[in-house]
């Protein structure tokens, strides 16, 4: 450190000018203490004029897209990647080949583990700031900021986000609709107050959990709201990777299947409009912004996405990709799904030691989107809806329409007569939604839809294929299978429904600070 | 890395062991398969990957001074303080962690500056020889400034580009920046006066403005006062000097804030969220209008003695540090989903106290041989009195509990590997209504279904009842994370023109939660610590009782480490050699026909050994002391380096 000693004076002119500096250096006062924050908004102003509103808007959809993993890492939790991966790695199709998702694949979750601790955290985070919007755009709208048709749009995005994320809670926290008459059995706190002030700490923490009855009627109400106030068509970028109504009726028919509502399912499948299936297998999955398929999907890009840690291209994707998600031979070995079926060849690829989903190819810039709602799931859910119905009829083309454009060999095309019954008809149904969303986290969300099915009972987590026991040589078309059932080595074994790791739990932080969910954390843990 | 594969490969292109068919991985070689997660081979990302940080520092200060009248000075100083950082990452393209993106270049410049300016009024004098007074009034303003902007570029044409960015060599840049800033505006004014140098007392008062704090709260006041008495001036002390040359006793008592609490924690706030290639902004902290000053009060009191005209030395004093309203990140539920899942918020009330000696002794003072010895020793003892609605704050493997030390260990007793199936064992308990262990009851988790079964003793391999290892019910206090003594042994030694220095330093009483352990114990195919090989494996080769059989994939269980637990918590104490310098001074003779005022040549090494049962790298690493998550936790943590020096010291 260097001192300067340039003036050492001694006369009074200096005292008066000590004086004047003393006196003027009090308004440097506010120079210091008054400073304005420069890489923020304060909330105040985060509503004040109608581009504003649109950036707070983005920035739900940025939680959904990349929330906070452990450490403040990004990892596609929970929609940028995260809930697909989960959604397969509970379910057996898919195959953990590593240690990053075997915690999920062999059910060893606990009230700490980051997977698990982590959906709840980020789906609620989601939810909060959801909240946040709807009451900033009130407020907008009462103050002139907004227009009410403009408010209640911003409104309706806010209620389609907090409706997606409640279900993904549920889907893993809670029993199905089905555990008890009535679902009056624990759901999720289903919030719906913005919490961002001291006292909303306080009232909101009281609130426990709603039953699953009372999540799906929320549910319900905020994806009709959603439905009635939203756009009918975006625009570039937006056209798909923002709600319109045709994802809030997209998400109230997958809502509606789950609650077993067919005739709701085939009512919101009948007001869709303005979609088509993808020319080709791989249409959503080459061509993630432009196609006529896909409702609604979470965006990557390159410069903003899950990282080579959680994004899609590297975690499902062979070399450059980390291949860390390979294809069970459960699913692959099956020979129910055909030889010739186009998607064994458009969405699968080799590597050196088994078969994996091409459905995200961008390894390098990791722009793949998350495709969260497709139009192909809207014709299975109503095919299945009309064959429980029993109008196996129309079931048949809805299948087909979705099958048929990967099975091209008029031979091996389902026909009336391919069916003895109905009960057979809706289990092609049921297998052709593991064939067709193979690698897009579906398994789970049916796995724990049915799996009190009286029929089609998934009998809760299912046995799985343990990478360790499997070469190259594991993968084979037909291979271990004896009567459409997989013989060879399933040594992660099954977790029956009534078993306590079918929910995950409420994690460990929710407990030591809430006191009202520490009364209700599912049983067993 | 593997222990039974090469690190390198002269058939490969890049001369390292790659996978040939998963080649993000290190080569398997003779087994099955790659390492879990494809982890790369780590030799070539040292070897090639680069990360550079150059750091340039700018401090000036300048003053004026003035004499205005006899005894009153006036001064007004200006300084300024800046920090320049320019970091710099490459990462190749062939293979490790650039590997998927391409090639990448990372550029950052991380810009900070601090000024600051004191006037200072001063007046000292002396009135009828004995009353000595010095008034003093101070104005300081402080302001820092810190700002970063960081390029990343990605897809690089050629890995030949790697010493910088250069434009138009790659296709997928990405920009990122920041800025934050705060201030402090402070006014003091201190009165000192002693009588005849026998007594002395001093008071104060501070008054400051803290920009992190909203405008109603952002101004603190804050008192102190002390007094010594230098009882060895009396008259009636005379017989005694020369046994006890000086004996004062004196006490203190002062308050100040904490002025390191983040730049704008109490504003609510919506902060840039991107969307993939649409802006956003999003809440991104919970504001607390009614954030106030966390206030220090510091007490001691105690007295000094110097024996045989100060020789020998004694210090000793009792000291008590009360702080309160701590503000800390206090936890939300996480179900509220606030941003980041925390309330900046004064919390609550924490003391320490504890007692500090120091001992100086001139030891040898004979002729050319010298050594002079200090010894200090100081106690803490810390206890969190009243938090929030009395509400623990929990963190990874701590907790804020009254009544306890702040961030006490908290987790499991861990007790050992069942003999019988090298299962672990765990203690659970029941508790009454008030959260008292009424009893306690074995549990053994079983590896093999990862289930949880109360444990008996009579017949270990029994699975019978299942009972859940309970994060809110069965974890306990396992000790404190900060030391509860502490010191340090300096001696300088000199013999003609050579000096030698050895310093020792010990701490203890706390412990650490070795986390880094449990990842050396992974059962995923990666490489293991030593540890492992003390690992159950047979009834009758059941290894070291703590250590459970192998299976793989299977850390979270078999390790448990997302909680703390007594089989990874160690005793923290150390003594450590912290310096010895060995030096030479030239003698005059030799300096003046150098031309030089002095020189003096030493070797030095500090860090050199540590003494201590910690079976980590370093006992004082910490993840990051500064945050709920990582306070006495080891986590991969870097140890303190050991360096040695050679140097020459010039005087001109």
């Amino acid at each position: 450190m260097k001192s300067i000693k340039f003036l050492n004076l001694k006369n009074k002119a200096f005292t008066i000018l000590s004086i004047l500096v003393m006196i003027s250096v009090t308004s440097c006062d506010k120079e210091v203490t008054e400073l304005e924050p420069f890489d923020r908004i304060t909330e105040s102003l985060a509503f004040s004029n109608p581009a504003r509103v649109e950036l707070s808007m983005v920035g739900v959809y940025d939680a959904a897209q990349s929330g906070f993993y452990a450490g403040g890492q990004v990892r596609g939790y929970p929609f940028g990647a995260a809930n697909v991966e989960q959604g397969d790695m509970r379910g057996e199709d898919m195959l953990n080949v590593a240690a990053f998702f075997a915690i999920t694949y062999e059910a060893n979750y606990n009230t700490a583990s980051a997977n698990n601790v982590f959906m709840w955290h980020t789906l609620y985070g989601v939810i909060n700031k959801a909240n946040i919007i709807i009451e900033g755009v009130q407020k907008a709208a009462t103050d002139g900021v907004l227009t009410a048709a403009q408010a209640s749009a911003y409104e309706g995005e806010a209620r389609f986000l907090r409706a997606l994320s409640h279900h993904e809670l549920l889907i893993h926290f809670a029993r199905p609709f089905g555990h008890t008459a009535g679902a009056s059995h624990p759901g999720v706190p289903y919030r719906t107050v913005a919490v961002n002030t001291a006292d909303r700490l306080e009232s909101e923490v009281v609130k426990g959990r709603n039953t699953v009855a009372e999540c799906y009627t929320l549910l319900l109400e905020d994806l009709s709201f959603a439905e009635t106030n939203l756009p009918a068509t975006r625009s570039g970028v937006q056209k798909v990777t923002r709600a319109t109504k045709g994802a809030a009726i997209g998400l109230k028919n997958r809502i509606l299947l789950h609650k077993g509502d067919w005739a709701g399912v085939i009512a919101e499948a009948n007001k869709l409009t303005g979609y088509s299936l993808a020319a080709t297998t791989d249409g959503v999955f080459a061509n993630n912004s432009t196609n006529t398929e896909s409702i609604f999907s979470i965006e990557n890009a390159s410069t903003d996405n899950p990282g080579v840690n959680g994004s899609l291209p590297n975690m499902y994707g062979v070399a450059p990709g980390r291949a860390l998600i390979a294809i069970s031979p459960i699913m692959y070995n099956n020979p129910a799904w055909l030889q010739s079926d186009l998607r064994r060849s458009s969405l699968v690829s080799e590597a050196g030691n088994g078969f994996f989903s091409n459905k995200y190819r961008r390894v390098a810039t990791q722009e793949d989107y998350n495709p969260i709602l497709r139009y192909a799931e809207v014709v299975l859910n109503a095919a299945e809806a009309q064959a429980r119905s029993g109008n196996t009829g129309a079931a048949l083309d809805l299948l087909n329409s979705v099958r048929n454009r990967a099975v091209t060999t008029p031979a091996d095309q389902f026909t009336a007569t391919s069916f003895a019954s109905a009960k057979e008809l809706i289990a092609a149904i049921l297998f052709e939604r593991r064939i067709e969303f193979l690698g897009e986290g579906r398994r789970w969300p049916d796995i724990h839809r049915l799996a009190l099915d009286p029929d089609y009972n998934s009998g809760g987590i299912p046995s799985k294929v343990a990478f360790g026991n499997t070469t190259k040589a594991s993968w084979g078309f037909g291979l271990n299978y004896e009567n459409g059932v997989y013989k060879g080595s399933r040594t992660i074994v099954a977790r029956p429904y009534d078993d306590f790791r079918f929910l995950w739990p409420i994690p460990l932080d929710e407990l030591n600070t809430n006191p009202t969910l520490k009364a209700q954390q599912n049983p067993g843990y | 890395m593997l222990p039974n594969v090469e690190a390198r490969d002269s058939n490969h292109p890049t001369g390292y062991n790659l996978d040939i068919i998963n080649p993000r991985a290190l080569g398997r070689g003779a087994n099955n398969d790659v390492l879990s997660n494809g982890i790369p081979n780590q030799l070539f990302v040292l070897e090639n990957d680069k990360r550079v940080a150059r750091s340039w520092r700018l401090l000036g200060n300048a003053y004026l001074q003035a004499e205005l009248a006899k005894g009153l000075s006036f001064r007004t100083q200006l300084g300024i303080d800046g920090s320049y950082v320019d970091d710099f990452i490459f990462q190749d393209a062939r293979h490790g962690d650039g590997f998927g993106a391409n090639g990448s270049v990372s550029q950052a410049y991380s810009p900070t500056t601090r000024w600051n300016w004191q006037n200072v009024l001063s007046y000292n004098n002396t009135f009828s020889d004995v009353h000595n007074l010095g008034i003093t009034l101070v104005q300081e303003y402080q302001k820092d400034r810190s700002t970063f902007f960081q390029s990343t570029v990605q897809n690089i044409s050629d890995i030949y580009f790697q010493e910088n960015i250069v434009s138009g060599t790659f296709a997928t840049p990405t920009v990122a920046g920041g800025i934050g800033e705060n201030g402090l505006a402070s006014y003091l004014g201190r009165v000192n006066y002693n009588y005849n140098s026998k007594y002395y007392l001093s008071a104060s008062i501070r008054r400051d403005e803290l920009s992190a704090l909203s405008p109603g709260n952002r101004v603190g006041y804050f008192p102190g006062a002390s007094f010594a008495y230098r009882v060895s001036e009396e008259t009636f002390w005379d017989g005694l000097r020369d046994v006890i040359s000086d004996f004062r006793v004196r006490g203190s008592a002062a308050q100040t804030g904490n002025t390191s609490i983040g730049n704008y924690p109490y504003i609510g706030s919506f902060g840039s969220a991107l969307y993939g290639s649409q802006n956003g902004i999003a809440y991104n902290n919970f504001g607390n209008d009614g954030l106030k000053w966390e206030a220090q009060t510091k007490i001691d009191f105690g007295f000094d003695l110097g024996l045989k005209n100060n020789k020998y030395n004694l210090s000793a004093a009792y000291w008590i540090q009360d702080n309160d309203d701590i503000i800390l990140q206090a936890p939300t539920a996480p179900s509220l989903g606030v941003p980041g899942n925390f309330v900046n918020r004064n919390i609550g009330r924490v003391k320490s106290s504890g007692i500090e000696l120091t001992l100086d002794a001139a030891v040898i003072n004979s002729g050319s041989f010298k050594w002079s010895s200090s010894l200090n020793f100081s106690t803490q003892k810390n206890e969190v009195l009243n938090l929030v609605n009395g509400q623990d704050i929990i963190g990874n493997y701590n907790i804020i509990r009254e009544g306890e030390s702040i961030r006490s260990i908290y987790g499991y007793n861990y007790r050992g590997v069942n003999a019988a199936n090298g299962n672990p064992i765990y203690e659970t308990y029941n508790r009454d209504a008030a959260g008292a262990i009424t009893e306690t009851i074995l549990v053994q988790g079983n590896i093999q279904n990862q289930t949880y079964y109360v444990y008996n003793e009579a017949n270990p391999t029994e699975l019978g009842t299942v009972r859940a290892l309970n994060g809110s019910r069965d974890r306990v206090i396992l000790g404190s994370a900060l030391p509860t003594f502490f010191g340090g042994f300096d001696n300088n030694f000199s013999y003609g023109n050579f000096d030698l220095n050895i310093f020792l330093r010990f701490s203890g009483g706390n412990v650490i939660m070795n986390r880094t352990r449990a990842d050396l114990l992974s059962q995923s195919f990666n490489n293991n610590g030593t540890e492992i090989l003390g690992r159950w494996q047979s009834v009758e080769n059941p290894g070291d009782g703590q250590t459970p059989r192998l299976f793989l994939n299977r850390d979270a269980f078999t390790n448990n480490p997302d909680f703390a637990s007594t089989r990874w918590v160690e005793d923290g104490d150390f003594v450590r050699l912290q310096n010895v310098s060995l030096g030479y001074s030239f003698p005059t003779s030799t300096l003046k026909s150098l031309d030089l005022s002095s020189l003096r040549i030493f070797v030095q090494g500090q860090n050199l050994l540590t003494f201590s049962g910690y079976s980590g790298l370093d006992p004082e690493t910490s993840t990051n002391f500064s945050t709920n998550t990582g306070f006495g936790e080891d986590f991969n943590g870097n140890p303190q380096q050991k360096v040695v020096s050679v140097g020459v010291k010039v005087g001109f």
